[in-house]
């Protein structure tokens, strides 16, 4: 007979098997192959003339949304499932610049303290609540509640005002270029008011985005149908949307080539089967950085010495090119190289920061370290993460420094590094948002969330504010190359180590793609042809 | 082929055996443990059939309704003839429509020889429904009859009793009520009484002798000389597969005609009331794959000669009596008296 | 019998109340936060500490313990910690689809495991019985995942009879949902139908060498009802018996086929919720299943009643 207690134990034990098996969300596997792979692969596709304006668009991706509420989602890759339904404020094109959305145009005040949005007019919620002021201002001030998971991507938002029916005023404590970065993602979603006072935005999204949520299972499924009443007809391209979670990476493989999907994310192993399959594939910056992280209030990561040695035990070729198949971008600047922030003289910045163990030795020595030590890093299991881990211990191992691993839950290391502070270093695998402001927010200033020894560079602090202030990326990209070049000298606590990409399978036919600048899969104006 | 108990012409036999060989399977190779069995079974009429374990008793009961093991053991040749019907030659199909309705079989152990689940009733109407074509109420009914008939008390409550509920003599009696549901001609029963004390044996062999009032013949195979001689009419003798003596149970007894059948006579102290076991008689039975080309009782046989090691035939020795011994006619043996 | 059923049906509340203590107190065991997980990506310390405030995460583990099961008590099972839906609701949407897929593999384990067996049992040591021992062997060898990777390649890319993944819930297309079933039911009724051939095959083995067969026999029954009637209610307690451990077996087995198959199903929510440490939804699911399996075992219990008469005194 079967034991009610044992079974429960079966399912539990099959289901934290499959549990610590499994991916994350946009973590990548590594491969075990040599040399970069990257090759046959697209980083955007044009629009195909002669799509099908009634066709349906279907994607596969690896987890669910932890709800279809932008304010209190708790996963970062939540936006995906957001983006057809909800307009933002700004919208952060392919190529990073900051285009129209729902906000017309922007000016910030003469000092800084303010920026005033220009609103779209005659934009209404799928639920027919007409989009103006009122509502932005309702969305943003419920960003900024204590609930709100965006609540620090608007920390510098003072007060939102309604200077007219179709004009808000955004009262800043400075950084108003890096407030549009914000609104430009889930920060800047605006919902409509109206479904916020009903509730239940959980699981029924309003925004005003091209497609309505139609259908969602969850757990399985999200459908959505063309909005009618959409501003910007031309980018509805498909009638229909189907967003479908398939944890498994094979599962995702099968359901393409049984025609079940037009595209899904594969993993870095999995390109060159989809290729041999006749799939097409799309890899591009995610940008997820694998990164080193060291908590330099505890010995011996204060010394500068230190952590430049290990900076230059680290090879991040080795990693980025040899360990992950050439889909991890070695480079030492946090941002991508899509990004205005990103120094293209710099570029890589191998130079820099170069694979020297000998040099490496020499410093540790210099620094009173000359059979060098042992500590202990956390990574998580959850995605491939865990092998570059492997890839790093081995190469600390050549300068005599012994780096233990500790396999966590992202959730715990977030517990044991950033809260408690007990742990000495993390491999993290990271995603920053649109606007670079958000690196050096969570991860490098001395208040950052990643930055459990609150100690940083003072002249990286002077100058992230400075970076914030102007609106113009042409004005702001000089700052942030000068932050970059104090970075290298200082050698902060957290240093990348590659920049993952981002690689996605679809079937012919699919047209109008291009890698969202934030990683984020922004569907928007995707296009397929019949039968595709 | 002689007809040992051909008798009384006017009483047309019920079942007639003929030259019966049945073989089987053993690590000895294919073996014949059943070999030129002749025997008659009359209207009415009890027949006993007797025999040291082994020799064939429950082979031949069984061959007569085919249910023997196959592969392992198997008919080699031989007539079963049920009026024109041979029984060992009928399509399956036809066979099965006689069994239970013509042919009918009890067997040793009541207390796994009815399926313990299902009632009484239930496996009594079966039969019923199989072979009379009854609905599920009239089964029912005359299941409750059947029951009443083969002396259950309360048949209302019982018919809804499952074997376990009853003990062993009412469960033989269930077992016989559903061999005797259609009326058969032949009842083939083997050791019905083995598993049983004493007194409940008393009770099933006089159900059965009941029975035979309405024309049904019986084979009642056991092991029990006072239940030959006080409950049948004939008696048939087997020995390591053969028969060896046939005849009326009051002459065979008073004056057996084979040295085999005088043994198990000489071995039993008295036949009064008393119930023995048929006794040992010094030696063995041989395996069937030894057995010698003449007389098979020849080794332990205290008149054995040398004309016994030619093959002997089953002979019609008038009065309704045969015997398979070439001695025969010189010998006078002991039996005895009632 | 009624009375019966509702003692075993009481019995189970400390079971019950047993199992949920302890998949509480394991879920302790998880590491991970999930006040961290809930509080996002950019949140500050402080703003995790107040989540689990708020989430009483800082009490002790009792008494969150009393507080679920008080909830429980009430017939609340509570709110997903992450997704911020009723338990009750989750938990009702998923479970149509792994009990769909447990029936349905429990369904195949019974129509084929059975015959198989008899045909198997009814002549020992025959070529059907072989071909049947070989089988059964193979089937319990193969993992559920391989089988379903095979199956997915033939039926589902290369022939593209079958769909590769998916659900269609029966009360929304009855033919899409069947569809939909039989490559994943395929793929975890295969083991089990080669352990109930082989439990059927033995149990039929012993039962048609009873005596009480050879009686249906020599009673002239039909084939028909000497084994549809006689040899199967008597082999039934074995068949049974090996046909409810299936649903252990089919239970693990969807977990891994859910997620092949991207169903929603229990499995996966389980999965998810062990993720991310979300109590309340790991605690629905271990309650759910472990109310299925007693009910399971009730309902086989009362069977082996009817089976075996001889048990209905009790
Ligand atoms: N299934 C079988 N396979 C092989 N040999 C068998 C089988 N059944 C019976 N025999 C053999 O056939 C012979 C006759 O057996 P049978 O059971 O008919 O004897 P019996 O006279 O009924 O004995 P008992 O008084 O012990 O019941 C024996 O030698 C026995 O070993
Ligand atoms: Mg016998």
């Amino acid at each position: 007979m079967a034991h009610p207690i044992r079974s429960a134990l079966a399912i539990a034990v099959s289901a934290a098997l499959v549990a610590a098996c499994g991916g994350g969300g946009g973590g990548g596997g590594g491969g075990g192959g040599k040399g970069p792979k990257a090759d046959g692969t697209v980083k955007n596709v044009p629009l195909a003339s002669g799509f099908d304006k009634d066709g349906e668009f279907s994607w596969g991706y690896t987890i669910e949304a932890s709800s279809l509420d932008p304010h209190r989602g708790t996963s970062g890759f939540d936006q995906n499932w957001l983006f057809p339904v909800y307009d933002r404020l700004v919208y952060a094109a392919p190529d990073g610049i900051l285009k129209p959305m729902l906000a017309t145009s922007w000016e910030a005040a003469e000092d800084g303290g303010s920026v005033t949005l220009k609103l779209r007019e005659g934009v209404t919620f799928h639920d027919g609540t007409p989009m103006d002021a009122a509502a932005v201002k309702t969305s943003l001030d419920r960003a900024r509640d204590d609930e709100s998971v965006v609540k620090s991507d608007l920390a510098t938002i003072q007060d939102v005002t309604v200077a007219d029916d179709h004009t808000v005023r955004l009262a800043l404590s400075g950084g108003a270029g890096a407030i549009l970065g914000a609104l430009a993602d889930r920060a800047g979603m605006i919902i409509s008011p109206a479904a916020i006072k009903k509730g239940g935005l959980d699981t029924h999204p309003v925004g005003a985005g091209p497609y309505t949520m139609v259908d969602h299972k969850q757990g399985d499924r999200v459908d959505y149908g063309r909005y009618g009443r959409y501003w910007d007809p031309s980018v509805q391209r498909v009638a229909k949307m189907t967003f479908r979670v398939m944890s498994d990476d094979q599962t995702r493989l099968n359901a393409l080539q049984a025609g079940e999907l037009s595209m899904a994310l594969i993993r870095q192993n999995q390109v060159e089967p989809a290729q041999r399959m006749g799939l097409n594939v799309l890899a591009g910056e995610s940008p997820t950085f694998y990164a080193f992280t060291v908590n330099n209030a505890r010995k011996p990561f204060g010394d500068r010495k230190v952590r430049l040695a290990l900076n230059l035990a680290i090879d991040r070729k080795a990693i980025g090119e040899g360990l992950l198949d050439g889909f991890c971008t070695p480079q030492i600047q946090p941002w991508p190289s899509t990004s205005w922030a990103y120094d293209e003289k710099l570029g890589a910045g191998l130079d820099k920061w170069p694979h020297d163990p000998a040099r490496a030795k020499k410093l540790l020595a210099e620094a009173g370290y000359p059979k060098g030590f042992t500590f202990t890093a956390l990574t998580s299991q959850t995605t491939g993460i865990a092998a570059v881990a492997e890839a790093v211990q081995a190469q600390f191992a050549k300068v005599g420094v012994t780096m233990k691993i500790k396999l966590v839950d992202a959730s715990q290391k977030t517990r044991m590094f950033d809260v408690e502070k007990s742990a000495d270093a993390a491999l993290i695998s990271y995603s920053p948002t649109p606007d670079p402001q958000g690196v050096l927010d969570r991860q490098l200033l001395p208040g950052a969330a990643g930055n459990p020894g609150r100690k940083a560079s003072d002249e990286v602090v002077r100058l992230a504010g400075e970076a914030g202030d102007a609106l113009d990326p042409d004005d702001r990209a000089p700052v942030f190359h000068k932050i970059m070049a104090e970075l290298i000298d200082y050698v902060p606590h957290s240093v990348p180590i590659c920049m993952q990409q981002r690689t996605e399978a679809f079937r012919d036919g699919v047209s109008g793609l291009a890698v969202n600048p934030a990683g984020s899969r922004d569907f928007r104006g995707v296009a397929v042809t019949k039968g595709g | 082929m002689p007809d040992p108990a051909n008798t009384e012409p006017s009483n047309a036999p019920a079942l007639t055996i003929e030259g019966l060989r049945i073989s089987a399977a053993t690590e000895h190779g294919r073996v014949d443990v059943v070999d030129d069995v002749h025997l008659t079974l009359r209207p009415g009429r009890i027949t006993g059939l007797a025999g040291e374990s082994g020799s064939g008793k429950t082979v031949t009961g069984l061959a007569v309704l085919r249910l023997l093991a196959e592969p392992t053991l198997r008919v080699e040749s031989g007539r079963i003839l049920l009026g024109d019907l041979d029984l060992a030659r009928l399509p399956r199909g036809e066979l099965r429509a006689l069994r239970g309705r013509r042919v009918s079989m009890v067997f040793q152990e009541p207390m796994t020889s009815l399926d313990p689940a299902f009632t009484v009733g239930t496996l009594i109407g079966e039969v019923l429904r199989r072979h009379l074509g009854m609905d599920r109420r009239a089964a029912r009914e005359r299941a409750v009859e059947l029951l009443d008939r083969v002396g259950i008390p309360e048949p209302e409550k019982r018919v809804d009793s499952f074997p376990f509920q009853l003990s062993g003599g009412m469960q033989q009696r269930v077992l016989i009520a559903m061999a005797v549901a259609c009326g058969p001609d032949v009842l083939i029963a083997d050791e019905p009484t083995t598993a049983l004390d004493v007194t409940v044996q008393a009770q099933i062999l006089r159900l059965l002798r009941s029975l035979t009032d309405d024309g049904m013949a019986v084979l009642l195979v056991t092991h029990d000389l006072g239940v030959l001689a006080e409950h049948c009419d004939d008696l048939v003798v087997m020995y390591a597969g053969q028969v060896v003596e046939t005849g009326p149970v009051d002459d065979v007894l008073a004056a057996p005609a084979h040295p085999y059948t005088a043994g198990l006579l000489a071995a039993v102290p008295s036949t009064a009331r008393r119930v023995e076991r048929l006794a040992t008689i010094p030696g063995t039975v041989p395996p069937p794959h030894l057995l010698p080309a003449g007389c098979r009782f020849v080794a332990r046989c205290p008149h054995a000669a040398p004309v016994c090691e030619e093959p002997v035939t089953l002979e019609d020795a008038g009065g309704g009596r045969s015997r398979r011994c070439a001695r025969a006619a010189e010998l006078d043996l002991e039996g005895v008296g009632r | 019998m009624a009375g019966y059923a509702v003692r075993r049906l009481l019995t189970a509340v400390p079971l019950l109340a047993l199992i949920g203590f302890g998949a509480f107190m394991l879920t302790f065991m998880i590491p991970g936060d999930v006040a961290a997980t809930i509080a996002g990506e950019s949140a500050t310390p402080q703003r995790i500490e107040e989540v689990r405030r708020q989430l009483g995460l800082d009490d002790s583990a009792l008494t969150q313990f009393g507080r679920w099961a008080g909830g429980v008590l009430q017939g609340d099972l509570g709110t997903s910690m992450i997704h911020r839906i009723a338990v009750t609701q989750m938990i009702g949407e998923r479970l149509g689809v792994t009990v769909s897929l447990v029936a349905f593999g429990l369904l195949i384990a019974v129509l084929v495991g059975v015959p198989a067996g008899l045909v198997a049992g009814l002549r020992p040591g025959r070529w059907t019985d072989r071909l049947v021992t070989v089988l059964t062997t193979l089937g319990l060898a193969v993992p559920a995942f391989w089988l379903a990777t095979i199956l997915i390649i033939v039926f589902a890319i290369n022939l593209g009879m079958l769909p590769a993944t998916g659900f269609v819930p029966i009360t929304e297309n009855p033919l899409r949902w069947l569809e939909s079933m039989i490559l994943p039911g395929l793929a975890i009724g295969a083991a089990s139908a080669a352990d109930v051939a082989r439990q059927s095959r033995s149990a039929v083995a012993e039962t048609v060498g009873r005596d009480h067969v050879r009686t249906s026999r020599a009673m002239g029954l039909r084939p028909r009802s000497v084994v549809g009637r006689h040899v199967l209610k008597n082999s039934g307690i074995p068949i049974v018996t090996v046909a409810s451990l299936q649903v252990e077996r089919l239970l693990g087995a969807a977990v891994v086929v859910e997620l092949m198959f991207a169903m929603p199903g229990l499995g996966q929510l389980t999965v998810s919720a062990v993720r991310a440490r979300d109590i309340p939804t790991i605690q629905g699911v271990v309650l759910t299943i472990a109310v299925v399996v007693i009910l399971v075992n009730l309902l086989v219990d009362l069977s082996y009643a009817w089976f075996n008469p001889r048990l209905r005194k009790r």
